[in-house]
This record gives structure tokens, C-alpha cells and sequence, in this order.
């Protein structure tokens, strides 16, 4: 390891193999290497798993030949080095735990770096994270004397951690060395509490309460640090993933009332300054329940360059409809925009009393209209009229007048990614608290 | 700094800190007893078969910007482990210990403490009222056995000299050891670091690292 | 996705502006469509 830039200032940095020890296994006389001999307090023989105190002279026997039907095979050998986080750690220990009640197991690797000291990186379906035991104590939103109580929030360096599971863990199997004296079957209380991608956790047995900060890392990482052939592929969402879509709901949200903000402002300013023009004012003849064909309005002068127009058309219909259909024709360019209307009134009495339907006005706007010089080319039908009088509808042509037809579509079209960014979000949240104890997610009827 | 020459050897026995009593011969690990400008040796230290710790006598680092070097270490162990406390002195007067375990670095100094309880009635969750350094809480309480000694030291800390160690938290990185020996009551308060914040010069190389 | 909303939604707001500006409907179904009088309650009525 020499030339790494982790290690901290050393004169003459040795590139020695560490200075190992060796002595016979008071069980079963094979032969056991101590790596870390001043730092190891237990060590697991590798024949017959017996695990040994080395801190006694006499090499007392804590655990005796536990040999498991069905070992665990360590995803990252020992004594195997690897880049974590700026600095270099080795596996020195591996062990196999299960909760207690459910038997549900994961495994933990103990790393060690003699300058930094020692860290875990806990493996539990194939997701891992790094772990530091800190001597700092959370804040507790709780007063209570247990650990993982539902409700419970913890506050620890400005970050908020949820409890999420809690539970009584037992050792399983072991292999390796260890600083404390490793017993197998021993069983802590353990509660792990979460702020994607950290965690904090806490061990409590009958004589001291230690706790751990964790992080979220990749088993890509995992696999380049070590250098490892493969890791296996993580299965589900674990406690800590980092939590992208939230992440990604956090920032879509904020854009999106942005985006909200600038459109209503500015459907406010394009409301309030729409010239609402009336360019033309007409007043025509029909003929009762006839037609008539071919009138021609007065040019009129469409101001700016473009905007929309709207057509407002009125006759005076009652119980019987009045149909326009026409075009309006710019005087330069011969352009033309036709276009129909009905206005139809009615109304009357049966069972359920008086009714009405229709009105005797319709509107239509047209979008984008050049300005320019233009007329209108008009025919007119009505039909439902008791006589065959002439009488008069009026058209009117308005220049520029506010509309919120964009406004509303704008709105849909700015808000489909926001909707979806946030289920995405709450299908995230909602299967990383699917394997928790304190899922909030879950609905009170199951 | 004051410099003596070993009762044993002969070899020059230095004293950088004005309140170091005791000191280890480097060459003859003699155990020595500093009276004024008298040395009196009063047994040998023997050596540590398994020592793993990246720090030595000589070792310097900084705290609160000030730089300190290691002149002395007692090593203790309890019935579950063990640690390394490292004597340290900055350029004046002043001294401080590191205290080194399970990789965790503790830098305290010493504080004069007054109206401890009893140690016969200390209990682990005791609060411990260290007056205007606030109130503590009692993590753990160990009787431990000095396992070896070298530099210099403020007590006499020959191999086997008994006391009981405790532990206290206060609020954040806080924390506060009072040791509890046979002739005097010690009370250290300081705070848990991480081993870059040191920024260690001249430290122990270790094998294979 | 969220670089492509930053992008895609900047846009619509410029657009948005253009059109209000220039009198667009850019969403417009029912654009000058031809209609037929239906007659009360929607029959066909001529």
C-alpha cells in the first residue's frame, strides 16, 4: 500500500506484509493467523470455527465448534483491501445476523485501516451500507425509556431520521477477528432509523448503548473497491436508497410552481393590456324563416400586426334559430377565414316546469389574424319563426380580446411531468417503506 | 526542558513538561521517579508483545491551532480491552492527553474538578455535575490496570498501578474522563475528533500499511 | 427528467407569451368549425 495518498503522514512508509501472528488452536490444534494482533480481541479459527479470546494468554475458547450445516460464504473475502470513501480499508471480519422473531438475516463485514480505526459495511440483499459507530447521541422527539417507538424522529447533525425498524438481533456465524469478544447467538435490541441515503442505528444490550451512522453504497462501488468478479444484483428498495425520485419530485415541484407563477403573471399582463378593439359594428337584415344571401359589410381596419378576433353574433331568436355562415376577407390580401354560427333560443313548459335552452348570442374567435383592411362576406338562414318578417341581427368584430383558453392548456401541458415525477416519487417512498415496521404507506384497512 | 541522565544507564532521561514526575528510560526501560532534579528508579517496564497504534513519542498534531507532541503514553486494559493514553505538551506549560481506542481519538486536558461523587457510588446514566463545564452523563466505569508505560508522565505509572476509569458525555463531540487511583482523583474534559482533524506528523509505521 | 422539464417548460412559457402576444390559440379543437342549426333538443332541424 505504499504510495496510497490516504495514508497519513509516516516517515518511511513500510511495505512490509503486516506482522502477523500465529498460534495453534486450543480446540482443535490448526493453525490460526491474528492479522492484527494489539487491535484483535477474538479471532475465529478457520477449521473448526471455534472462536478464541486473544487478549487472554492462554488462548481461551469464548464460542466452541458452533459449525453451521449451511456456512455463508463472504461476497468480499478477507483480509481483502479496498478504496472506501478516501481511505483504504481491509476485511478483517465477517458475521451473519438475524432478527430474533423473523429470522430475517443479513451479513456485516468489519473493515479496519490502523490509523482511522474500524467501520461495517452491512449487506442485506444485496444493497450495502457503510457504517461508522459515533460517539455523538441523536435527539430524541420521544421521551421514551425503549429505542424504535413509532412516531419516534431523531436528530443528529441537522439531518431528521424516521425510525424504521426495530427489533432483538442475534450473532449467527462468524468468521474473522474482531475488537470486542464475539459470542455466537449473542442478542443486542437494535432500531435503525432513516434519512435516505443515511441511517442511523442503535445497539443496546444490558451493559452499553452504541451508536452507528450509515450510508447508502452503490454495489457497483462495492465491486470496483474491492475488486471483486461480481456482486450480486440488489433485490427491492432498501431503507436507505438514495432517494432519487424525491430528489427529482423536489426540484420538478419547485419548477413547476415557477412555471405556474410566470404563466398566471403573465396571463394577468396579457389580459390586462389586450387592446379589446371593436372594429366593426354591423347591423344586418334576415328574413324570417328564409334566406339570405350575399351581404357585404363596410371594410373596417384590423389594428397590430397579428392578433386573434372574435365574432359576436345576436339575433333576436325565440323558439326558433338563426344561422350565419360567412367569411372574413382581407381587402389586400383576398385571405379568408370562413366561418358559421347558429344562435338558437328556446324554450317552454312540461312537467318539471319552464325550460330554456340556447341563447340568442354566439361567439367564435379566430387566432392569428394579420392586420390589415378586411370585410365580411355574410349569408344568412333561420328557420322555427311563426311569420316571414324581415328583422335585424347585429355582428360585431371585436380586435384583441383576452382569452383563457391557453392559459388552462398551458397549465395541463406544464403540470404532466410534475405529476408524474411525483408518483413516481410516492411509488419510491412507498416500496422503500414496505419493509418497514413503521410504514406509513400502508392503508388502515389492511 | 530538562534533561537527567538515567540511574540505571546513564542515559539522558528527558523532560519536556514541568509536571511530569515519572518517566521510562527509552533505553533500558527503567522506571524512574523524578524528585526535583533526582531520578530514582523503581523497577523496569517490560515490553508490549502485541502493540498496534499509529502513534509514538514524537508524535505532534494539532489542536485548536495549536501544535502538541506526544512525550508519554500509559497503555490501560480493562477486562473487555484495552487503550492508549497518550501524554502531550504543547510549546508552554500546558499539557493534554490523547486518548486513543477502537480508532476513536478523544483530546482532553485537565480540569480541576471539585465535590465528585464517591466512586464506590457511581452508577452507568449518573449525571455528573462538573459545575461550569456542565452536566455529564456517565457512559461506562472500568477498573483498569496500567499495562505499560513510556516518555514521561504526571504519576507515577508503573506496570500494574490500579484505578477506576470513567467515562462521561456532555452535549455534541463533549466528553470527560475521571480517573479515580489510589492517591488522587483526576478529571479530564475534551472532545471526540476525527483523526484528520490532527493533522499528525511523524506517526508510527505500521507493517504492511 | 428534470433537465427536460427545465427545457421543455421554459419553452411552453415562451411560447405561452408568444402566442398570448400574438393573439395564437394553440390549442384550438374546435377552430372555426362549421356548424348546422340542430333544432330543439338536438334533432335535425331544416
Amino acid at each position: 500500500m505504499a504510495g496510497n495518498a490516504d495514508i497519513p503522514d509516516v516517515p518511511n512508509p513500510p511495505v512490509t506484509k503486516p506482522r502477523v501472528k500465529m498460534f495453534a488452536c486450543p480446540n482443535c490444534g490448526g493453525s490460526i493467523t491474528l492479522r492484527y494482533p494489539g487491535a484483535s480481541m477474538s479471532v475465529v479459527c478457520e477449521n473448526c470455527q471455534s472462536i478464541i479470546d486473544v487478549n487472554d494468554e492462554n488462548y481461551k475458547i469464548l464460542t466452541k465448534f458452533f459449525k453451521q450445516a449451511k456456512p455463508f460464504t463472504p461476497l468480499i473475502p478477507l483480509g481483502q483491501r479496498g478504496s472506501l470513501k478516501g481511505k483504504t480499508w481491509e476485511v478483517i471480519g465477517f458475521m451473519a445476523r438475524s432478527d430474533v422473531n423473523s429470522a430475517y438475516f443479513w451479513t456485516e463485514y468489519l473493515l479496519f485501516n490502523p490509523y482511522y480505526g474500524y467501520r461495517w459495511l452491512v449487506e442485506d440483499k444485496g444493497h450495502w451500507n457503510f457504517i461508522t459507530t459515533i460517539k455523538k447521541k441523536p435527539e430524541s422527539n420521544l421521551r421514551v425509556a425503549g429505542i424504535g417507538v413509532m412516531g419516534e424522529v431523531l436528530t443528529l447533525d441537522g439531518k431528521r431520521y424516521k425510525v424504521f425498524n426495530s427489533g432483538r438481533t442475534q450473532v449467527d456465524y462468524v468468521i474473522g477477528e474482531f475488537y470486542w469478544r464475539v459470542v455466537i447467538g449473542s442478542q443486542t435490541n437494535t432500531a435503525d432509523y432513516i434519512d435516505p441515503p443515511f441511517m442511523l442505528s442503535c445497539e443496546k444490550d444490558a451493559s452499553e448503548v452504541v451508536w452507528s451512522t450509515g450510508e447508502y453504497i452503490s454495489h457497483k462501488e462495492i465491486k470496483k473497491a474491492f475488486k471483486l468478479d461480481k456482486v450480486p444484483d440488489p433485490i427491492g428498495t432498501a431503507a436507505t436508497e438514495p432517494p432519487r425520485a424525491k430528489e427529482s419530485w423536489g426540484k420538478m415541484g419547485m419548477l413547476w410552481a415557477l412555471f405556474l407563477a410566470f404563466i398566471t403573471c403573465a396571463q394577468i399582463w396579457l389580459s390586462g393590456t389586450s387592446p379589446y378593439e371593436v372594429a366593426c359594428d354591423y347591423r344586418g337584415i334576415y328574413l324570417q324563416n328564409g334566406k339570405q344571401n350575399d351581404q357585404t359589410t363596410p371594410v373596417f381596419t384590423l389594428e397590430k400586426e397579428k392578433s386573434n378576433v372574435q365574432i359576436t353574433v345576436h339575433a333576436p331568436v325565440s323558439n326558433s334559430w338563426f344561422y350565419i355562415s360567412g367569411e372574413l376577407v382581407n381587402n389586400t390580401t383576398g385571405a379568408t377565414y370562413p366561418f358559421e354560427r347558429t344562435v338558437e333560443y328556446y324554450y317552454g313548459t312540461d312537467s318539471d316546469g319552464a325550460w330554456t335552452e340556447g341563447s340568442s348570442e354566439s361567439a367564435l374567435t379566430i387566432s392569428a389574424v394579420p392586420g390589415g383592411k378586411y370585410y365580411l362576406n355574410l349569408d344568412t338562414e333561420s328557420g322555427g319563426y311563426a311569420t316571414k318578417y324581415k328583422d335585424q341581427y347585429n355582428l360585431k368584430v371585436v380586435r384583441g380580446v383576452p382569452l383563457y383558453d391557453n392559459y388552462f392548456w398551458f397549465a395541463f401541458f406544464l403540470s404532466i411531468l410534475p405529476l408524474v415525477s411525483w408518483s413516481t416519487m410516492r411509488q419510491e417512498e412507498a416500496s422503500r417503506w414496505a419493509n418497514s415496521d413503521f410504514n406509513p404507506y400502508v392503508s388502515s384497512s389492511e | 526542558m530538562l534533561t537527567l541522565s538515567c540511574p540505571s544507564c546513564g542515559a539522558n532521561v528527558n523532560f519536556q513538561s514541568k509536571s511530569s514526575v515519572f518517566a521510562v528510560c527509552s533505553f533500558c526501560k527503567s522506571s524512574l521517579v523524578r524528585q526535583d532534579m533526582n531520578l530514582d528508579e523503581i523497577g523496569k517496564i517490560a515490553d508490549l508483545q502485541d502493540d498496534l497504534t499509529p502513534f509514538q513519542i514524537g508524535t505532534t498534531g494539532m489542536y485548536n491551532k495549536e501544535k502538541f507532541e506526544i512525550i508519554g503514553r500509559l497503555k490501560v486494559g480493562y477486562k473487555d480491552g484495552f487503550w492508549n493514553e497518550w501524554f502531550t505538551a504543547f510549546g508552554d506549560e500546558r499539557v493534554a492527553w490523547l486518548a486513543e481506542a477502537q480508532g476513536f481519538l478523544a483530546f482532553c486536558y485537565p480540569y480541576e474538578a471539585t465535590d465528585l461523587p464517591e466512586v464506590k457510588t457511581l452508577k452507568i446514566g449518573q449525571a455528573v455535575d462538573l459545575k461550569e463545564k456542565g452536566i455529564y452523563e456517565i457512559d461506562d466505569i472500568r477498573v483498569v490496570k496500567c499495562l505499560f508505560s513510556e516518555g514521561e508522565l504526571p504519576f507515577d505509572a508503573v506496570q500494574g498501578r490500579k484505578s477506576t476509569s470513567v467515562d462521561l458525555t456532555g452535549f455534541e463531540q463533549e466528553m470527560a474522563t475521571i480517573e479515580y487511583a489510589a492517591k488522587e482523583t483526576r478529571t479530564f474534559i475534551g472532545h471526540y475528533l476525527d483523526f484528520d482533524d490532527f493533522q499528525f506528523k511523524n506517526l508510527r509505521p505500521i507493517d504492511g500499511w | 427528467m428534470v433537465r427536460f422539464y427545465f427545457v421543455t417548460g421554459s419553452l411552453l412559457c415562451a411560447i405561452f407569451v408568444y402566442a398570448g402576444m400574438n393573439g395564437y390559440k394553440v390549442v384550438d379543437p374546435f377552430a372555426v368549425s362549421a356548424s348546422r342549426p340542430l333544432g330543439p333538443g338536438g334533432h335535425y332541424h331544416k
